[in-house]
């Protein structure tokens, strides 16, 4: 069954045919998802809620790209998600470490974005790269996502957004801008003598 | 000295990179690339962090993101289908309670005594309490005719010819066509096999059917329903297809 037949059959309340949508998306928007938050469970929030709201409003989807209408939908729920999360930050009291065990001492508390040698020295280059688009704002890191990591079209990256061209455009390039200097300070980091990329500090 | 002091819109460059230039324009930068060593390593970070963005992992869904039905806000659809089994237990039902209640045609002699009783009401209060006892037993028909008969019949037929003209004739009637009654053979024989008895049977059975029939239509009513919604739920589960 093709995607229309399946959209029309979905928009007529089968939730069996939109589910077969959900399987062919499922890995696109939870990783749109991952990279706009930078968390899995937000992620995975996110996803959830953005394929239950297109559903509930499959009836205003005009019939443009499912596939940009569904990731507006992905992303817009994304960047509620970081606003909500900023307004009521949640703060695990025992994290757990990369080995799934228990801190012992009060380290994890420190601010990451401080100790960004402590990181830089662990990193690699997609660790890095997962740092820089961390700290680009919710609006640039939702564009450079679409454009440079999901290889979207300026048009279709603007549908999704639903902002025009131009603002499209200036916040991709602010956005690479941003993420070339950072890279360009981790790379003096990795350059430095005593330190080596994955290597312990 | 970098390319954007060069006075070339940067956004030009980023075009390119992003496959989005014009072939015109495509040419333009790339003639400055190979101009200009600075430009051209610009350009070339640029590319570099792109292709690393791209060849970033992409991560397999933890779970799957189907919906349920209560995820979607979607009801079960009703059971239309068992729309007419629903009725038929209905009528059934309603049918049964008649057959329960209805009114049987009374036996002749039944039919006698409740004349002869009225009468007994109506004028002598004394003798009343002697005349109900008689018509509510009806086991006792043929004897409770009997003993109601005699003052009754009596004292009927003198006062009503005195006193009411419109009771006078069932009265009259009554006392004459009483010996002509074929009834009085069987009340002598017994209420057994006759029509009434019968009817009283027949509506009997006629409730019992009706009211087994209403219960069973109810029954399949359930399980079709009960069968439908789990076809629906299995459908619609939240399970990954396939």
């Amino acid at each position: 069954m093709t995607e229309i037949e399946l959209l029309a059959l979905a928009k007529q309340g089968d939730l069996f045919a939109f589910n077969e949508l959900v399987d062919t998306y499922e890995r696109l928007v939870y990783n749109v998802c991952f990279r706009v938050t930078m968390n899995k469970q937000d992620a995975e929030d996110a996803s959830q809620e953005a394929f239950i709201t297109a559903f509930q409003k499959l009836d205003q989807f005009s019939g443009e790209s499912f596939k940009s209408w569904l990731l507006r939908i992905a992303s817009n729920k994304s960047i509620d998600l970081i606003r909500k999360n900023r307004k009521h930050p949640e703060v695990d009291l025992t994290p757990e470490n990369s080995d799934g065990e228990e801190n012992r001492n009060a380290d994890w508390m420190i601010d990451p974005e401080a100790d960004i040698d402590r990181i830089m020295d662990r990193a690699d280059l997609s660790d890095v790269l997962r740092r820089c688009i961390e700290k680009l704002g919710v609006e640039q890191r939702v564009v450079i996502v679409l454009i440079d990591v999901f290889e979207m079209g300026y048009e279709e990256a603007s549908k999704v957004v639903k902002k025009p061209l131009g603002t499209i455009k200036s916040r991709l390039i602010r956005a690479r801008e941003k993420v070339k200097s950072c890279v360009n300070i981790a790379r003096e980091l990795f350059s430095h003598p005593d330190r080596q990329i994955g290597e312990e500090a | 000295m970098t390319f954007f002091s060069k006075n070339l819109p940067n956004s030009e460059l980023h075009d390119l990179i992003s496959g989005e230039a014009t072939p015109r324009t495509a040419a333009e930068i790339r003639a400055r690339r190979s101009s200009d060593a600075n430009f051209d390593a610009e350009a070339l970070e640029f590319e570099r962090i792109r292709r690393s963005l791209q060849s970033l992992p992409n991560l397999p869904a933890p779970r799957s993101f189907r919906l349920n039905p209560q995820m979607a806000g979607v009801k079960p659809p009703k059971p239309r289908s068992f729309a007419w089994a629903t009725y038929a237990a209905a009528l059934m039902f309603v049918l049964s309670i008649g057959f329960r209640t209805i009114p049987l045609p009374l036996s002749a002699s039944e039919k006698s005594l409740a004349m002869e009783a009225a009468p007994m009401l109506l004028e002598a209060p004394m003798e009343a309490p002697m005349a109900a006892p008689a018509a509510e037993m009806p086991s006792d028909i043929p004897e409770a005719a009997a003993f109601a008969e005699i003052p009754a019949a009596e004292q009927a037929s003198d006062d009503l010819a005195l006193q009411a003209a419109p009771m006078d004739a069932p009265a009259e009637g009554r006392s004459r066509k009483m010996p002509d009654d074929p009834s009085d053979d069987m009340n002598e024989a017994g209420s057994v096999g006759s029509p009434t008895s019968a009817l009283s049977s027949f509506s009997m059975v006629a409730m019992w059917v009706s009211l087994g029939l209403a219960l069973l239509l109810l029954a399949l009513v359930l399980l079709g329903r009960l069968i439908q919604i789990r076809t629906w739920r299995k459908k619609m589960g939240a399970r990954r297809h396939g």
